[in-house]
């Protein structure tokens, strides 16, 4: 299951598409600013009563959100035992030196800059989803 | 018994042996390892290696992929219709040149049309897999290794299902044919790590593409049995296995995708990864154990020669010196021996030297002690005494002859205690007998007294020996093992010495009785032996005469040398007679001693007579009478001096008889002083000569117990005539005949008494005078002063006229005069004194300068007197004259005081003096007070210029803090404490307090807290360096707010130097603050704008791209080539932005990032970055020529991105040239780098423009770019403080420029 953070609804719009270009049907969760995030996962708020042991496989997660910035999201889900090993992929439209080394302390597994061109960031968003959710192993394989 | 082990040589070897076998097992562990470590290196590179390959092929078939899917949504060709399909392939194909063909299948396996032109023989594929999956599963399928039916050529097939929209019905499969050479090329350029090889093969195992050395052929199935096996499962992992060229490798598999049956294979040679460590071991142990081959051998031969040898020449030497040849020694041990070895040999020889050496000694020593053994021998029989020597067990040690004669020794064994017994051995004089015993203890008491004496009595025989026996410990070292005894028989010595005893003590006795009555007497003896004439003198008489001892030749005629001339014809005449009567005579005689004094001496002499009556001799002593004599002679001397004394004194004198109290005897100076004659005084008692009153006195004197002597007291006498007079008497108790008398001297003393009212009398004068000074000196004016001196100087001098004249210059007429009178004058008071003339007597005096005594007399007769003037009437006679001149410290004559008619005689000298001594007492006053009246004068001038002074002052002053009042600054002066004393009015304005709150420490109040520690630290540094200081502080203004001030101040000096105060101004450069503060958030809000750029604009940038490529997918666009067209054109705007503003950002980066300076290596820079211009365009040819070694310091990744926009532009502006060139290097000598193509070029007329921001010199359409790189590189320059330029001309290609500085960097914010 891969969790989308993103406020931006045009973007959305495109991640959605280009995470299920190529015929995928990999699950899909959306949280459309911080706060939806962190209830998403950690079962408060609306997401009250979901099974919290059941995490996102993959969170792409964008770092200029409302409420909640993308980096607080990533620390208080590092803070957490729950979600501190959840691969957590930050997408954004930013390339600052500052942004790139403020998450890689904060904890993310990977940076990726939205690329303006659609085909180089479907194909980048394919690469990602083919290293985490099939060459990456998060747990100990029963 | 040979002990293999024992023997240091093989123990030598058996140690090389020990430590090479560790060294072996460490070098083969460490290779083991290595070869681990290798192993799992390779195996990480190999995933990495096998999984990016995977990536790279999956990512070739799905860009197929994408295109077939494009393509099968295309309506021409879902509509299954063979028209314009052709045309359309024909049109696409060249976009996609990846592809060797293009085409659709029927639904039959034919092809229905393709890009290749061969339409004649209808190609059939149905037979193939790939067709057969993508029409029966109706999903995009790969094929296998084909080899195509139209071209002949090597391909790989990816065919896409083609359905109708309305139905969904399959109406032919698209596809896409790749060849693989295409895909070799791709797997090319993927740059795997250089000692990998890859292989990609389809499901059945067949070759589609493989590095070009690894000897695969295209299409024929791979010859790795390992590879064959994973295909055959299609399991991923990795294996070992053998190669095709039969080498060890390891292969690493990894399918592409999901259900492509596309795999790809990476390998890398066993060797590779653990070859060296591999063969290296093996090398590194034959080394080794030659090295311990070595090591033994030498050590055997080593041990051989430098130890063995050596060591059995000293055994044998060992042997030889046993046997008692002391001259063996060690002979040359060979070169080899080892150090110790050769040390052991050295000492040995050394040793055996010393035991020769001894032996000889040894035997010199047994001789020497033989000889002194016979010497000691001969030494003791030749002794008188008798030597006995004893051990502590009585045995005799030694006897010599001497001992055998005393005792009988030749009886042997008797045993030394028992001799005593045996001999009669006894303590002298006592029936003790000796114990030998307790002398041969070791703490024996008789061996305290060395010697003591022994009796041998015989038994029996009365016959007694003494003898002295001296006994000796024999010692050992501290112990003693015996005695040794010397006898000597002193028997007949003692005899001899008990006999002289007694005759000495007789003597002693005798002489000791004579000596003392001749001593006690000064009495010396003498003798004269007649017929010889040799006079004998005993000590005494040496003394007498003066002579020493012995130097007296014993002749008569020496001893008349001495005798005085005048008594020697007595002496010889007395003696003579005395000789012839033979009878006693006494003489006495005067002797001259050598000191040439005399010396008084009585003589007595007698006659001894042999029996016949002859006189033999004369005997007799002699006296020193000297001191009788002189004492008689003094006597008489004195009587004599005394009476002459009594009688001829000038002083009055008697004896008076102190119970009558009357004179026994009177002198004639006694007799002149009192009037009465000699007769008379025997008359008069002591009463007569003293007044009544002094006769109670008298008594006490007489009859008191006052003392017998007595001098110094004072009494008043009366002479024969009544007068009186004082004296001074001194008595003393004297006999008189038979009587006790007194003897008195009477001394006048009424002179003295006189003398001593004078003194009086000048004392008092004295003491006046000295309160007349003080008087006189405590006047402040000169009027003052002239009045006390006339009136002290009537007083002191004791006159009834004073008067005191002060000469102003010659004109008499202008002298000052002040007059003192007595009540004599009571009606002169207050009179005015008449003008003085130049002409009289005080006129004289001030000429002279000398002053004038005169008497009434003398006055009234002086021929300068000009008498009273017109009180010459009334005027009382005056009793004398006194005038003195006042003289100044010039010694010129100031004017006159003079004194007139005495109270009591005339003026003495003594008031002359008192007048002198006033005169100069009044000139001093006077001018001490006319001196302080000038400075007085002096004092009042001064202070009005001082007034003046200080009006000019004020007046400077109130210009100055007006001055400063309207400065437009705080200005402020403090005193060297830091207090101040003085804020102007713009203080107050900004600060709004009075007065009180800024001066002092007040302003601190107003003072920033912050700044507070700073202010005091400035004004420490300037306090103690008295210099300027300065800095910036902020000032709380009337309305709460801080304004910043810039401060300045200055010492100000004394004329000595010294600081005297501080003067300060504050500036108000808020405003300049406020500016600045502006200029820092304008700074930081360009640093949020370009922030925002990146993140803000380019986010639009993503939707626009994104939606309208999803809008080119839509189903019915692709009908729509115009709209295809539009769509594409507004992806290549978007993209154009994308660069554009990642241009931007770049620029604003090179800005704000804040550089580090190291050694960058430029032409490495430039080569890197050519090389990749070249990998992306592969088939330009362009001829580069960079610079070795440019080296210069600045920021790489700057220098980086610089030398990117530069050599990019170089290579994009020749890309239309077929010889392009491009050159990167560094003018000579000079730190100016270039980077030169040949090029469009440029017109030079354009070059201002070349630098700036979105300028641009040619169109999109001819080189495509933003305009923004150079503007980049322009200012990565400036921030390395350097310059840069370029030289062009249109179609001659261009040159730019760069100069760096040396090593300085401009940071951001400071430039």
């Amino acid at each position: 299951m891969i969790l989308v953070v993103e406020d931006n609804p045009d973007h959305l719009e495109l991640t959605l598409m280009a995470l299920q270009e190529d015929g995928r049907r990999s699950e899909i969760a959306v949280a459309r600013d911080g706060v939806e995030a962190i209830s998403y996962l950690f079962g408060e708020g609306v997401h009250g009563g979901r099974d919290t042991t059941h995490q996102p496989d993959l969170v792409l997660l964008d770092l200029k959100l409302p409420k909640l910035t993308g980096l607080e999201v990533l620390q208080r889900m590092r803070g957490d035992p729950r979600t501190a090993a959840v691969p957590v992929v930050i997408l954004t439209s930013s390339g600052e030196e500052e942004d790139i080394a403020a998450s890689y302390r904060s904890g993310a597994n990977s940076f990726m800059r939205k690329p303006v061109d659609f085909g180089e960031f479907t194909e980048k968003l394919r690469q990602v989803q083919d290293y985490w959710l099939q060459v990456n192993q998060v747990k100990a394989s029963g | 018994m040979f002990r293999l082990w024992g023997s240091l040589r093989a123990q030598l070897v058996l140690l090389v042996v020990v430590t090479t076998v560790p060294l072996m097992v460490w070098v083969t562990a460490n290779a083991y390892w290595q070869a681990r470590a290798g192993l799992e290196r390779a195996r990480t590179n190999l995933h990495f290696a096998s999984s990016m390959g995977a990536l790279h092929v999956a990512q070739i078939i799905e860009s197929a992929r994408a295109t077939l899917v494009t393509v099968a949504s295309t309506a021409r060709i879902q509509s299954g219709l063979p028209e314009g399909c052709a045309t359309f392939f024909r049109s696409v194909a060249p976009q996609l040149p990846a592809y060797g063909s293009l085409g659709v299948f029927n639904p039959d396996g034919h092809v229905r049309c393709s890009s290749l032109a061969k339409d004649d023989a209808p190609v059939f594929a149905g037979d193939r897999r790939y067709f057969q999956e993508a029409m029966g599963a109706g999903r995009f399928a790969v094929s296998t290794y084909t080899r195509s039916r139209i071209s002949q050529a090597e391909v790989i097939l990816f065919a896409q299902p083609v359905r109708r929209p309305d139905d969904g019905r399959v109406t032919g499969v698209a596809y896409a044919a790749m060849d693989l050479r295409t895909l070799q090329r791709a797997m090319d350029q993927l740059q795997l790590p250089p000692i990998t090889r890859f292989r990609i093969m389809d499901r059945d195992g067949t070759v589609l593409a493989a590095s070009s050395d690894l000897r695969e052929t295209v299409g024929s199935r791979v010859r790795v049995p390992v590879l064959q096996r994973a295909v055959a499962s299609a399991v991923a992992g990795i294996e070992d296995g053998e190669g095709a060229d039969g080498r060890r490798a390891m292969f690493a598999l990894v399918p592409v995708g999901a259900g492509t049956g596309v795999f790809v294979s990476v390998s890398l040679d066993r060797e590779v990864a653990i070859g060296i460590a591999a063969k290296q071991i093996g090398l590194q142990l034959l080394g080794l154990f030659l090295l311990m081959l070595i090591g033994c051998y030498l050590a055997w031969r080593a041990g051989g020669r430098a130890i063995l040898e050596p060591t059995r020449q000293i055994l044998e030497v060992t042997q030889q010196l046993q046997m008692g040849r002391g001259g063996t020694r060690v002979g040359l041990l060979p070169r080899s021996t080892v150090d110790e070895l050769v040390q052991i040999s050295a000492g040995f020889n050394r040793m055996a030297d010393a035991l020769q050496q001894r032996e000889g000694q040894h035997v010199a020593f047994e001789a020497q002690v033989r000889h002194a053994h016979d010497q000691l021998d001969l030494v003791l029989n030749s002794m008188k005494e008798a030597v006995l020597a004893v051990d502590q067990d009585s045995r005799l040690l030694l006897s010599n002859h001497a001992a055998a004669m005393l005792f009988d020794l030749a009886r042997p064994r008797l045993p030394a205690a028992r001799w005593p017994a045996h001999f009669g051995l006894y303590h002298a004089g006592t029936d003790r007998l000796l114990s030998l015993d307790r002398l041969l203890r070791p703490d024996a008491p008789e061996r305290a007294v060395a010697d003591f004496d022994l009796d041998v009595r015989k038994p029996g025989g009365a016959d007694v020996r003494t003898l002295r026996c001296s006994v000796q410990p024999l010692l050992s070292g501290a112990n003693m093992f015996g005695i040794l005894m010397v006898m000597t028989d002193i028997t007949d010595i003692r005899a001899l010495q008990a006999a002289q005893a007694r005759n000495l003590a007789d003597l002693e006795e005798l002489q000791r009785k004579l000596v003392e009555a001749l001593e006690t007497g000064r009495i010396g003896n003498w003798e004269f032996d007649l017929a010889a004439q040799r006079l004998w003198w005993s000590d005494e008489t040496y003394v007498l005469f003066g002579l020493a001892k012995g130097g007296f030749d014993g002749r008569f005629a020496t001893v008349l040398q001495h005798i005085h001339p005048d008594d020697r014809d007595r002496v010889v005449r007395q003696r003579d007679s005395a000789i012839a009567a033979g009878e006693v005579h006494e003489v006495e005689y005067r002797i001259v001693l050598p000191d040439g004094s005399l010396r008084w001496m009585n003589q007595i002499g007698r006659s001894y007579c042999d029996a016949r009556g002859r006189a033999l001799r004369r005997a007799g002593v002699v006296q020193d009478i000297t001191e009788r004599k002189l004492t008689e002679q003094a006597l008489l001397a004195s009587e004599q001096r005394y009476v002459a004394l009594f009688k001829q004194s000038p002083l009055p004198m008697w004896v008076s008889d102190p119970a009558s109290a009357r004179f026994l005897a009177v002198n004639e100076a006694a007799v002149a002083q009192y009037g009465y004659s000699r007769e008379e005084f025997s008359a008069l008692t002591l009463r007569d000569i003293r007044p009544a009153s002094e006769w109670s006195r008298l008594e006490g004197l007489l009859h008191g117990a006052g003392p017998a002597d007595q001098g110094g007291e004072r009494w008043l006498h009366r002479r024969k005539d009544g007068s009186e007079f004082p004296v001074e008497i001194v008595w003393k108790h004297i006999p008189h005949g038979d009587r006790r008398a007194m003897f008195v001297v009477a001394l006048d003393v009424s002179a003295r008494v006189r003398a001593e009212a004078e003194v009086h009398d000048d004392m008092q004068t004295l003491r006046r005078m000295n309160a007349a000074a003080q008087a006189i000196a405590g006047q402040a004016t000169l009027q003052g002063t002239l009045q006390q001196v006339v009136v002290q100087a009537r007083g002191v001098v004791g006159a009834h006229l004073a008067v005191i004249t002060l000469a102003q210059g010659d004109d008499w007429a202008q002298a000052i005069n002040k007059v003192s009178v007595s009540d004599k004058y009571g009606d002169w008071q207050g009179r005015e004194i008449p003008a003085q003339s130049g002409r009289g007597m005080h006129a004289l005096v001030c000429e002279t300068n000398q002053p004038l005594r005169l008497t009434q007399a003398e006055f009234e007769a002086h021929p300068r007197r000009s008498g009273f003037g017109a009180h010459a009437g009334d005027h009382p006679p005056v009793r004398g004259w006194l005038a003195v001149p006042l003289v100044g410290a010039d010694r010129k004559n100031m004017g006159v005081l003079q004194l007139a008619d005495k109270v009591d005689g005339e003026f003495s000298e003594r008031d002359e003096y008192v007048a002198i001594e006033l005169a100069q007492l009044a000139a001093t006053a006077i001018e001490k007070t006319r001196l302080i009246e000038e400075v007085r004068n002096f004092n009042a001038h001064l202070e009005a210029r001082i007034a003046r002074r200080t009006a000019e002052l004020a007046r400077q002053e109130a210009l100055f803090r007006a001055l400063a009042e309207q400065a437009p600054q705080v200005v402020w002066t403090a005193d060297t404490s830091g207090a101040v004393s003085y804020l102007n009015r713009h203080w107050f304005d900004l600060t709004g307090g009075g007065a009180a709150d800024g001066l002092g420490y007040g302003w601190m109040t107003a003072l920033h807290p912050d700044d507070l520690a700073g202010v005091r630290t400035q004004w420490r540094l300037g306090r103690r360096g008295k210099a300027t200081f300065s800095g910036v502080r902020r000032i709380r203004a009337l309305n709460g707010s801080y304004h910043t001030m810039s401060y300045r101040a200055a010492p100000v000096h004394d004329a000595l130097g010294q600081v005297s105060f501080w003067v300060g101004i504050d500036t108000d450069i808020t405003e300049f603050k406020a500016v600045e503060a502006a200029l820092v958030l304008s700074n930081r809000e360009l640093a949020a704008f370009s922030y925002s750029v990146s993140h803000d604009l380019r986010s639009p940038l993503s939707a626009i791209d994104g939606f309208s490529r999803l809008l080119a997918r839509q189903s019915g666009m692709a009908a729509q080539p115009q709209a295809q067209h539009y769509l594409t054109r507004i992806q290549a705007g978007v993209a154009q932005m994308g660069q554009m503003i990642e241009g931007l950002l770049a620029l604003a980066q090179v800005s704000r990032a804040s550089l580090r300076s190291e050694p960058v290596r430029l032409d490495r820079i430039a080569r890197d970055i050519l090389e990749r211009l070249q990998a992306s365009q592969p088939d330009r040819r362009v001829a580069v020529t960079v610079e070795e070694g440019l080296t210069l310091d600045g920021d790489p990744r700057l220098l980086q991105v610089a030398m990117e926009n530069l050599l990019g532009n170089a290579w994009k502006f020749s890309a239309q040239r077929e010889d392009a060139a491009i050159a990167v290097g560094q003018l000579p000598g000079q730190r100016v780098f270039y980077v030169q193509d040949n090029g469009a070029g440029f017109d030079m007329a354009y070059s201002d423009k070349l630098f700036g921001v979105f300028q641009r010199l040619h169109s999109v359409s001819e080189f495509p770019g933003t305009g923004i790189g150079l503007a980049t590189v322009q200012r990565i320059v400036a921030r390395h403080e350097g310059r840069v330029w370029a030289q062009s001309g249109p179609g001659s290609g261009a040159t730019f420029f760069f100069s760096v500085a040396d090593g300085a960097l401009v940071q951001p914010g400071s430039g």
